[in-house]
């Protein structure tokens, strides 16, 4: 758990502010200027909970904050989906098999995986916000017995944008788990349900009192993910939504990341919405 | 009729209308089944129905040139497509395909909209129900709009 070095008694890992190096393995295309790396940490094993995210760094060149998109359950290999947007992840995106990176963390929050065991629970994501999620549902996926009915929603803009499309095939064909997939605009060979992310929420049946909503887009598209949900009973608490701001330190020193009282690096970047409705509905923070 | 009054009331699209005015659509509606890929309607026709799909899934879609037939929408049981009966010019704004064998109940919308001249609180209880539905599927779109922005800008 990270402290704030701030406070009294706060301690800092040595990984927290130096980075230390680990080798790229495999680098995967999924998306154009969408990149999977596979690394290997120097330390052997690099152990984090879903939902947490590492600062990337490219030497000399610039970090930035990623979140981890591979299994928990698979320590020797660390894994983040990265999309070139900038010179610092367009480097990262460039890198190949061999190659060197700087990696701090793992820092902030998890999904409560844990906290929601024994009830139902509902994925709600669209576009690159499923790698942020992937995490949480491979717990769930690795520890199926501990859940109640599992529902993976997913939306992205048209059936060649879907992200993981080999895993969403996989997990369809589950029987434990049901997928529901959603494009924005597709040609007369996608079968499949079109409209926005939200749409799919209408036809879940949810039982509030069980259930427990993870989901993970643009704040704009999860507040009206979470309008749906509220409209289907479900409570502000049950609701847990991970936050994007613009980290730099990591440990809640620098202050980039701030919203309001709280350092999304060190208190989130996951949260319940009830802890975070009134700072995301204020437009200048 | 007894058994297509029984649906409408029990649709909740029409939830809280009169008996009265449940009576009338009754009156005006036809069950009609289509196959996986037929039209229920073309873009252009004119619009003088609005579709109750009670099995099945609908795809609302625009042929666009070099693309071809692009889905904007899909609509499944449950939901009323077809708005564009209410509206002048009274004409199809899209196509409507059916995605898988679908029934729907067919709602005779130039009917309806004389009886909506006739009765004004008909006209309002369904000016109700469609703008509300309109309004859902206008948010919608705009969420569409707002996520093709977001990435365009990130890109």
């Amino acid at each position: 758990m990270s402290t704030r070095l701030n406070e009294p008694g706060g301690e800092v890992r040595p990984t927290d502010l130096a980075p230390l190096p680990f080798v790229v393995r495999k680098v995967h295309k999924e998306l154009p200027g969408i990149f999977t790396l596979e690394m290997e940490p120097s330390t052997g094993q690099f152990n984090f909970r879903p939902g947490q995210f590492n600062m990337l760094y490219i030497f000399g060149n610039g970090e930035v904050p990623i979140s981890i998109s591979g299994d928990p359950q698979q320590p020797a290999c660390l894994v983040h989906t990265v999309r070139a947007v900038g010179k610092v992840s367009a480097a990262i995106c460039d890198l190949s098999r061999g190659e060197t990176l700087g990696v701090r963390g793992p820092f902030g929050t998890n999904w409560p995986v844990h906290e929601i065991a024994g009830g139902d629970v509902v994925f709600i994501t669209s576009g690159l916000g499923l790698a942020p999620l992937r995490p949480a549902i491979y717990h769930v996926l690795n520890h199926r017995e501990q859940y109640g009915k599992v529902t993976l929603l997913y939306g992205a803009r048209t059936p060649d944008r879907l992200l993981y499309h080999r895993q969403l095939a996989d997990w369809k064909a589950r029987w434990d788990l049901r997928v529901e997939i959603s494009v924005g605009s597709a040609g007369p060979d996608w079968g499949g349900h079109i409209g926005v992310a939200t749409s799919l929420i209408a036809g879940l049946e949810i039982d509030p009192e069980q259930t427990n909503a993870l989901i993970c887009s643009s704040e704009r598209m999860m507040k009206a993910m979470a309008e749906e949900l509220n409209l289907a009973g479900l409570p502000d608490e049950r609701i847990h939504l991970s936050l994007e701001r613009d980290m730099k330190c990591g440990v809640g020193l620098c202050g980039h990341c701030q919203l309001g009282p709280q350092f999304i690096c060190l208190d989130g970047p996951v949260y319940s919405l009830d802890r975070v409705r009134p700072l995301i509905s204020l437009r200048e923070l | 009729m007894d058994d297509m009054r029984q649906y409408l009331a029990g649709h909740r699209f029409f939830a809280g209308m009169s008996a009265k005015h449940i009576d009338l659509l009754a009156g005006c509606a036809r069950g009609v089944r289509f196959s996986k890929g037929q039209y229920l309607c073309h873009e252009g026709e004119p619009a003088n129905h609005f579709y109750l799909i009670q099995e099945g899934r609908v795809a609302i879609a625009a042929h666009t040139s070099p693309l071809g037939e692009v889905g904007l929408l899909t609509q499944a049981a449950g939901q009323v497509v077809g708005a564009d009966w209410l509206f002048p010019p009274y004409r199809r704004s899209f196509d409507y395909r059916a995605l898988e064998p679908t029934l729907v109940q067919e709602m005779d919308g130039r009917c309806l909209r004389g009886e909506c001249e006739q009765d004004h609180e008909l006209g309002y209880q369904l000016m109700l129900r469609f703008s509300g539905a309109l309004a859902q599927l206008l948010k919608a779109t705009r969420l569409q709009l707002l996520e093709v922005i977001h990435e365009h800008a990130v890109e």
